[in-house]
């Protein structure tokens, strides 16, 4: 069940509800489905993209943190640990990609249908694109660390997963 | 009536009204903000562009909506005097971000016409300078004597330029290379990082190796030195 908005409140990400795991999870999935090409109708609801902000924000200053100190946990890592540490830089960045997209298609739908959580979705959008934005930054200030697991094959691997609109993006995680 | 439908309106009904342009202003504000967030948001989805890029398209997204406000304007009182309007949607919403989208799109392929029509440049300048100065075909890698004794007259970084451009350094005489690098001032060429530059880097590479300002002044002395071959022989030397 979506939660009302009565428990997502004005400002949704200092709020956490027992409903925000699940609602996280109903954003990525309708996100990735978009990203790898299932067909997706209909956008997830406001409220539910409201009560999925606090986990959103939560994730995304996470892999902000992890990304900025990328450099020495790869310098006091394995080579198979730093690989992974590169390959989950690269996922983490896909799932904030396709939690945008989901949360694009909300804002969208709540704006045109004239919802009444328009306004406090506007400003979760803001906050999430300014962490996005962040985060790309220190991605391609960082970009020349992730190129030992960005091979030509394994860059066309992750184009060839994605779904034709967004085969032609200029990815820094990918070292575009 | 949607939220950002009523403030369009507004805004389009105030543009003659200077008295009401003030009380207006909140409302171009809201829809400037609008405009900018979904430019934001259209980048961040689909990632066409470049940052340095998207910075002007995101920059110039809300002139452009108030630029083309009166063709919104005109589509809705048509289609409300004719009754299809849904009074709960907000169409200005929509039509903002089709708006945005298509020029999104358009700028990305005028973006990618403008990068394909600069790397046919640089490599028709290419290989016309391999043609004027060395003959053209496949004997664009070497070098004659003769030509090693007209370059000899020439300014010393323009003849590093020019051998770097083409990456033809193995062809000039071990004693003369030496002597030309001593005259330009330079220690060890070429460098590691300009043998192992992708080919779009290399004009940064060597501008930097041979302490030029950035690549426009390697373009500018390459433009130089083929306006100078074009010239008879007898013009050109000293």
């Amino acid at each position: 069940m979506i939660p009302s908005s009565s428990c997502v409140g004005s400002s949704p990400h200092s709020k956490r509800t027992r409903f925000t795991p699940c609602a996280y999870e109903l954003l990525q999935r309708d996100g990735q489905s978009r990203l790898f090409g299932l067909v997706r109708d209909q956008a997830v609801s406001p409220a539910a993209a409201l009560a999925a902000g606090d986990e959103l924000i939560h994730r995304l200053e996470q892999w902000l943190r992890s990304v900025r100190l990328l450099p020495e946990h790869l310098h006091e890592a394995s080579p198979a640990s730093a690989d992974a540490l590169r390959h989950r830089t690269i996922e983490n960045r896909m799932q904030a990609w396709a939690a945008l997209l989901a949360l694009d298609h909300a804002y969208a739908a709540a704006v045109e249908s004239g919802s009444h959580l328009a306004t406090p979705l506007a400003k979760f959008v803001d906050q999430v694109l300014e962490r996005i934005e962040s985060l790309d930054a220190m991605i391609t200030a960082h970009a020349p660390l992730l190129r030992p697991v960005i091979s030509p094959a394994e860059r066309r691997r992750w184009r060839r997963l994605l779904a034709p609109q967004y085969r032609e993006a200029q990815l820094p995680w990918l070292c575009d | 009536m949607g939220h950002y439908t009523k403030l369009a309106l507004q805004v389009w009904q105030s543009r003659n009204e200077p008295r009401r342009a003030a009380a207006v202003e909140t409302s171009a504000s809201e829809i400037h903000d609008f405009a900018t967030r979904t430019a934001r948001m259209i980048h961040k989805s689909h990632l066409y562009l470049k940052n340095v890029d998207a910075d002007d398209f995101i920059a110039g997204s809300s002139s452009c909506i108030f630029t083309v406000l009166g063709k919104f304007v005109a589509t809705y009182e048509q289609r409300r005097a004719a009754g299809v309007c849904d009074t709960a949607a907000d169409p200005f919403a929509a039509w903002t971000r089709t708006v945005l989208e298509n020029l999104y799109i358009d700028w990305t392929r005028r973006i990618g016409r403008f990068e394909a029509n600069r790397r046919k440049l640089v490599r028709d300048e290419e290989q016309g300078l391999g043609e004027l100065i060395i003959g053209g075909g496949d004997a664009r890698f070497t070098l004659t004597l003769a030509e090693l004794q007209e370059m000899d007259s020439w300014n010393a970084i323009d003849r590093i330029v020019l051998v770097g451009v083409l990456r033809c350094w193995h062809h000039v005489p071990a004693e003369m290379w030496r002597r030309w690098l001593r005259e330009a001032n330079i220690e060890q060429f070429p460098a590691d990082s300009l043998l192992a530059a992708r080919k779009g880097q290399q004009r940064e590479i060597l501008a930097h190796a041979l302490r030029i300002k950035n690549r426009n002044g390697i373009d500018q002395r390459l433009r130089r030195i083929v306006q100078r071959r074009k010239k008879p022989l007898a013009t050109t030397a000293p």
